[in-house]
């Protein structure tokens, strides 16, 4: 089966009116690619800031792992001064 | 054949749209507004909070904002194309007028609302983007396809479609909504309804025509005049709460008092005219219009004290509380 299809003849200025709407249109698309660009960039300069895994995907392991250590040495040291005082009480008994 | 049908069915007028005609389906002077609320909830709650925004994003998310109440317009536009053919305010719009095909006015608006989403995702957070698809949705949808044709309460309900914009700003810098944020909704909200209902004490036959429930098509003018009294009582001192927490200094104060007063004035002097009765008279007309023009004063004033306060650094609390 073949489709039979009207061929419509647009007049200079629906022509020149579609030019115009399609160049819009170009204009558009573009702005949002350039605005989802822009969003991505300052997301990812922000993020390597601060936390190199949450836009990328890759974390910096001796970044994490030196975080992990300092981390475990400030609960040591939170530890050992929530138990001095006790051990300063049971003294004096 | 009605009179509706017959233009619904008249062959589209061979002008090529324009880029012109598509702009004028966003309803572009309704963006102005939504974005200089969006924008004094953004900067009002980097000056409250302290929290700051990349100045590109904060821009992004505006011009999502924007993008989001132009898609809801187009939206708008699409389903309400019959009744816009038959009054004579809205017969030019882009769809009646014959140059954008309906479906063309729909499927902009919802590629535009996908856009706009997910713009605000990227340039902000999850919260301010379910914010922002929730008021096209409200406006869109609940307002235009539920509320409007069905209820004289049409504009009271739906104008919370109006009031997010300062909340999507605020959460779009904290990821937060407190009550600061829902004290500028609050006022966009009570604002609403006075603020149509002087256009429609004045539009009223149009709105009957096309078979709109507007107050003063249901309960007639006198009604109407007493809940434009109502809710300009209310909205007055409703408008000074940002001053007891700490979101509006002097400069908004007095902006706030001054303004409240003479919108009660014109809420008085509306309530005790014949403004929208069959025997108005011009005076009265142009009392209603007065109102209206100065319900639009009104708010920009509010908006534009807290903008210059937080923005420009000038904020200086009163110190009720």
């Amino acid at each position: 089966m073949t489709d039979t299809f009207e061929r419509v003849e647009l007049s200079p200025e629906a022509t020149a009116a579609r030019k115009k709407r399609n160049i819009w249109l170009a204009a558009a698309l573009l702005g949002f690619v350039f605005l989802v660009g822009a969003t991505t960039a300052i997301r990812i300069s922000e993020a390597g800031a601060k936390d190199g895994m949450y836009f990328s995907g890759y974390m910096n392991e001796a970044a994490v792992e030196k975080e992990k250590r300092e981390a475990a040495a400030r609960a040591e040291a939170l530890e050992a001064e929530l138990e001095a005082p006790k051990a300063e009480t049971v003294g004096d008994e | 054949m009605s009179q509706l049908d017959q233009i619904l069915d008249a062959p589209i007028v061979p002008r090529p749209a324009t880029a012109g005609d598509y702009i004028q389906l966003l309803k572009p002077r309704i963006i102005m507004l939504v974005v200089f609320t969006a924008l004094a909830g953004l900067v009002a709650a980097q000056g409250v909070t302290g929290v700051s925004i990349n100045p590109i994003m904060a821009a992004i998310a505006v011009f999502a904002v924007a993008l989001g109440s132009g898609a809801a317009g187009a939206i708008n536009m699409w389903y309400d194309a019959d009744i816009d053919a038959i009054m004579t305010r809205t017969s030019t719009r882009p769809i009646p007028a014959g140059t954008v095909p309906r479906s063309e006015a729909l499927a902009m608006g919802l590629i535009m609302s996908g856009v706009s989403v997910l713009l605000m995702w990227l340039a902000s957070n999850v919260l301010a983007a379910a914010m922002l698809a929730m008021s096209i949705a409200y406006y869109g949808w609940f307002y235009t396809m539920l509320l409007k044709r069905r209820t004289p309460q049409n504009i009271v309900i739906g104008g919370a479609a109006g009031a997010f914009p300062p909340v999507i700003g605020w959460a779009a810098v904290t990821g937060t909504m407190p009550l600061d944020a829902w004290i500028m909704f609050a006022i966009i909200f009570f604002w609403t309804p006075p603020h149509f209902w002087a256009l429609s004490l004045v539009a009223h036959k149009e709105y009957e025509k096309a078979g709109v429930p507007m107050l003063p098509v249901t309960h007639g003018a006198k009604a109407t005049r007493l809940q434009i009294l109502l809710y300009s009582i209310l909205l007055a001192p409703l408008c000074l709460t940002p001053v007891l927490t700490g979101l509006g200094g002097w400069i908004y104060a007095v902006s706030a008092a001054t303004c409240g007063i003479i919108f009660l004035g014109f809420a008085v002097k509306v309530w005790r005219s014949n403004a929208g009765d069959d025997d108005m008279g011009p005076p009265e007309r142009k009392l209603a219009m007065s109102m209206f023009a100065f319900s639009i004063l009104y708010l920009t004033v509010l908006f534009a004290a807290l903008l210059i306060e937080h923005g420009l650094g000038l904020h200086m609390p009163v110190g009720v509380l």
